[in-house]
């Protein structure tokens, strides 16, 4: 059973379906990656599945619990984390106090001290160089690396990243894919968009495509590279819809 | 059923002044952005005005109404906009909320020294009291204009919306400020114009009602205050809902006064006049009860706030040195003081603890509540009733039973952010004021009140109760610092910058502002028992809204996530008690008594304060504290050294016109743009 599901999801913004009868699944230990051109309802369906925006329609599961009613924070508990595309980290605080916050958000069941978790994330992220710098004075690239230790003191069981590698140059993305490999080699669900292609088709053992706010895809890096719908997507070539 | 008719025509001309002043509160909210919590006293202005002008100096109605309505009232609210509103980009959303808040104060001080208030004055109904017959009822004709007026006002708003190029404009702001940018239109014009015309439909509601009222300075303020519920009714945004919200509250008002019964006997006995206590607060309680049935605003990233405000990490040792000093000099002083001046500063300490409420609560937990005085005056109630015969009791009972309003207080307030929560505090503010303080049971008029006594220690001479003040504000202080370095507090900042992004890491919260409305509440209350005890005497008359405007305004002017800054503000306020009485009494300048001039003109002093906000975000203690290291390095000798909270100029997205994360070549390009030095800011933002 996937870790986390997302069954026929749909998101109206007035008039306008920013998301249609999504459906897609990712599962622990693994890299799953969801793409497509801009706009086409990634963050969006983020939103949806930690709770910031509430469907139209559809259900979310999580560990075969239906989550779909529930809080963004009590979701968080169950073990869902993210970090955001437009960047939201405590501005105010230093990078270490960022981790500290996280950190320190009590949890039902027992977990490594606070200290040893925050050492351990920043040991993974590199963060050491600009650890007591405020955090809204660090460069974007720093800030990615920040919100994803930020997510990973809470020790989640599956990580939406939203974009994490824009703003990483080529050798920091390289860097950042590896990463996401390791972590995801120790147990940890990862549900990754990323504009990165080549990033996206390194790391990701499955890929599920959006546009328009449908699914239009979903299979192996090599199954989605050669889709046509896909290709016609990206390229901007108006599609039938799918039968 | 004559009555009833009698009564709906009654509450629909009140209905209809209501309109015209929300409109104007929505249009120049929905253009602006900001909520013009001066709406009422700019309508108050105007009617004092068209009374200098009709009565004053016998000018026509209809060319004073002319001259105030198309000229002097839009040129009010064009500048106002020009000059002060537009300072706010880029500034927190208290900053957004305090700054009109100021503008409200001046204008409520300003009127009284234009307007000596001792004089009676009366605008007679403009349209004539001619009676007309209505559905078998009699109505006058400035009655049925009114209304007409009313009519008139929606149709020309849709019009102008709807069919005019600067309408159209306005309505465009709305959506999107870079995209009206780009279409060649000015937000900037668009803004001004809202509040030019905002003012003039201020303007226009206090004429009309001002037969209804009368001339007086707050009743005719407070009147425009309740506009406030039709508003929120269209949600700020929508002209139709809130002509609707205008009806429901002009006609339930009206009805109230006919039909509401009056208190049942066995309240009455007990000293509870609840009928005219609630005819008095619908438009309060409509606000509060619209305000918890507005739709859960979905927390949304915003990207990073790079807010003009720094935030500053007190620092120990700096803040333990401080409130040595503080303590020492009150030791040394309360030796010196005359007896009068020794309360006056006492009473510094008890306004510094009221407004140190907020630095928890603000300053750190970014929440912002108008309702601190009436937990001040929740604890004042209590220290009176619990603390006889100097139990210290009294005060434990202060702060609980304020803790415990604040928390349920906050519990429907907790969905609410920003404006709204602003306004539900308010609400809960006036409702206090208007229907819980006055009663008999409450406060009686005013009740005694013994100062505590500690075991062997008295602090019966006002010397020994200076200085337990002094102690107890150090110590609260003390705490309030030592709570910005611990886990709670930094979670408090964490809500503060991203909402969002403590939900999505599991941080309830709910919990945390609960925790941190009940811990700011009992401060407050701690502050209002300590200012009963001092004057021995619990008032509601310190309580009310007139007071809580200055606290807000002067916590932060001084700087409302700083301690200092509360201290600062605290005895700013106090000395206002003081220095008028240096002038001689009986000196007149200009027929007008001197002392009483200048103690208006010292009132001034935070609405200015708060009013100057929007151009020095963060406060004066944090300038001072600026200037002072400054001053520092120089004796020094040390040049340009690491400033621990130097505040980097706005990078937000916004302004840049750009909807993606800032990259480093944007950084740069700005960087370069505005002539930045690199020292400055390229080791922060370009480390690589
Ligand atoms: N709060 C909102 N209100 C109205 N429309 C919205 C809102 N959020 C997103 N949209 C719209 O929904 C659609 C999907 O947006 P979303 O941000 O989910 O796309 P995305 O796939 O993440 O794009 P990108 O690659 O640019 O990040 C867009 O058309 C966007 O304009
Ligand atoms: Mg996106």
């Amino acid at each position: 059973m996937p870790l986390l599901e997302v069954a026929d999801v749909s998101v109206r913004f007035g008039g306008h379906m920013a998301v249609e009868a999504a459906t897609l699944s990712a599962d622990a230990g693994s890299v799953t990656g969801l793409i497509g051109p801009n706009g086409a309802g990634k963050t969006t369906l983020f939103n949806v599945i930690c709770g910031l925006v509430s469907p139209v329609h559809g259900r979310v599961r999580f560990d075969g619990d239906d989550i779909t009613g529930t809080s963004t924070h009590q979701r968080a508990r169950r073990g869902l984390a993210r970090t955001f595309q437009r960047l939201e980290l405590f501005g105010s605080l230093t990078v270490l106090e960022n981790l500290q916050v996280a950190a320190e958000i009590p949890r039902r069941e027992r977990r490594a001290p606070v200290a040893t978790r925050v050492d351990a994330a920043v040991e993974q992220c590199g963060l050491g160089p600009f650890l007591h710098r405020r955090a809204d004075v660090i460069t974007t690239g720093q800030a990615r690396l920040v919100e994803l230790a930020r997510a990973l003191v809470t020790e989640p069981r599956m990580l939406l990243a939203d974009e994490p590698a824009s703003g990483l140059d080529s050798s920091e993305t390289e860097h950042f894919g590896d990463l996401l490999a390791r972590l995801a080699a120790d147990g940890l669900g990862v549900l990754l968009v990323e504009h990165d292609v080549s990033l996206v088709m390194k790391v990701c053992s499955r890929i599920s495509v959006l546009d328009y706010g449908k699914v239009i895809a979903t299979g192996t890096p090599a199954e989605v590279r050669a889709d046509q719908r896909v290709v016609q997507a990206y390229l901007g070539v108006p599609v039938e819809a799918p039968t | 059923m004559t009555e009833l008719v009698e009564f709906t025509v009654l509450g629909l001309v009140l209905a209809s002044v209501y309109a015209v002043a929300a409109s104007g509160l929505v249009v120049t909210y929905t253009t602006s952005g900001i909520f013009n919590f001066a709406h009422g006293a700019i309508g108050m202005m105007s009617t004092f005005l068209f009374w200098q002008f009709t009565v004053g100096w016998d000018m026509h109605w209809a060319l004073a109404m002319f001259i105030i309505l198309v000229g002097i009232a839009p040129a009010f609210g064009w500048i106002v906009d020009r000059v002060i509103m537009r300072g706010l980009a880029n500034t927190s959303e208290v900053t957004r909320i305090v700054v009109p808040i100021g503008l409200l104060f001046a204008l409520l001080s300003l009127a009284p020294l234009i307007w000596r208030p001792t004089e009676n004055r009366l605008v007679p109904p403009i349209f004539g009291r001619q009676l007309y017959d209505v559905l078998g009822i009699n109505v006058t004709r400035h009655q049925l204009v009114v209304v007409a007026i009313a009519v008139v006002v929606a149709l020309g708003l849709r019009f102008l919306l709807f069919k005019t190029r600067s309408g159209v404009a306005m309505r465009a702001v709305v959506d999107s400020r870079e995209l009206t940018q780009l279409n060649g239109a000015s937000p900037g014009r668009s803004s001004a114009l809202s509040w030019a015309l905002g003012s003039s439909l201020a303007a226009l509601a206090g004429i009309l009602i001002a037969d209804q009222v009368g001339l007086e300075v707050l009743a005719l303020t407070l009147l425009v205050i309740n506009a406030y519920a039709a508003a929120v009714v269209g949600r700020l945004t929508s002209l139709p809902l809130t002509f609707l919200g205008a009806g429901i509250l002009g006609l339930a008002q009206s009805y109230a006064v006919g039909f509401m019964p009056d208190t049942p006997a066995w309240l009455a006995e007990r000293g509870i006049e609840a009928s005219g206590a609630l005819r008095t607060a619908i438009p309060v309680v409509m606000l509060f009860i619209v305000l918890l049935l507005v739709p859960h605003a979905p927390l949304r990233g915003g990207g990073i706030q790079r807010s003009r405000e720094a935030a500053v990490r007190p620092d120990l040792r700096g803040s333990l040195i401080g409130f040595a000093v503080v303590i020492g000099v009150t030791v040394v002083l309360s030796g010196m003081l005359t007896e009068a001046n020794l309360v006056a500063w006492g009473k510094g300490f008890a306004f510094a603890l009221i407004m140190l409420s907020l630095v928890p609560l603000t300053g750190y937990g970014g929440q912002i509540s108008l309702a601190q005085l009436s937990f001040a005056g929740i604890g004042a109630w209590a220290v009176a009733t619990w603390g006889t015969n100097g139990s210290p009791l009294g005060l434990v009972a202060a702060i609980v039973a304020a803790a415990a309003v604040g928390a349920v207080i906050a519990l429907p307030a907790l969905r609410l952010r920003g404006i709204y929560l602003a306004l539900a505090t308010l609400a809960f503010a006036v409702f206090m004021e208007r229907a819980v303080f006055t009663q008999q049971a409450v406060f009686g008029g005013s009740k005694p009140v013994s100062r505590p006594q500690f075991g062997p220690l008295e602090l019966t001479s006002n010397r020994a109760f200076v200085i337990f003040m002094a102690v107890a504000f150090c110590a609260v202080g003390m705490g309030v610092v030592l709570l910005r370095r611990s886990r709670f507090g930094r979670r408090l900042q964490a809500m503060k910058d991203s909402p969002a992004a403590c939900a999505t890491l599991g941080m309830s919260l709910t919990t945390t502002k609960l925790m941190v409305f009940a811990l700011s509440a009992a401060i407050a209350g701690l502050g209002g028992a300590l200012l009963a005890s001092l004057q021995r005497l619990a008032s509601p008359a310190n309580f009310d809204l007139l007071h809580a405007l200055p606290i807000l305004l002067l916590a932060v002017a001084g700087g409302v996530a700083l301690v200092s800054g509360s201290l600062f503000g605290g005895f700013m306020l106090a000395s206002f008690a003081i220095v008028p009485g240096w002038i001689p009494e009986g000196w007149e300048i200009a027929g007008f008594n001197a002392r009483n001039s200048f103690s208006n003109l010292l009132l001034l002093l935070p609405a200015v304060l708060g009013v100057s906000l929007a151009h020095n975000p963060n406060g004066a203690a944090h300038e001072i504290g600026q200037q002072v290291r400054g001053v520092l390095a120089r004796v020094r000798g040390a040049t340009g050294e690491d400033e621990p909270d130097m505040v980097l100029p706005p990078r937000n997205v916004e302004t840049l016109g750009v909807d993606r994360p800032l990259r480093d070549e944007d950084i740069a390009a700005v960087d370069t743009l505005l002539g930045l030095d690199e020292e400055v800011i390229g080791a922060a933002a370009r480390s690589r």
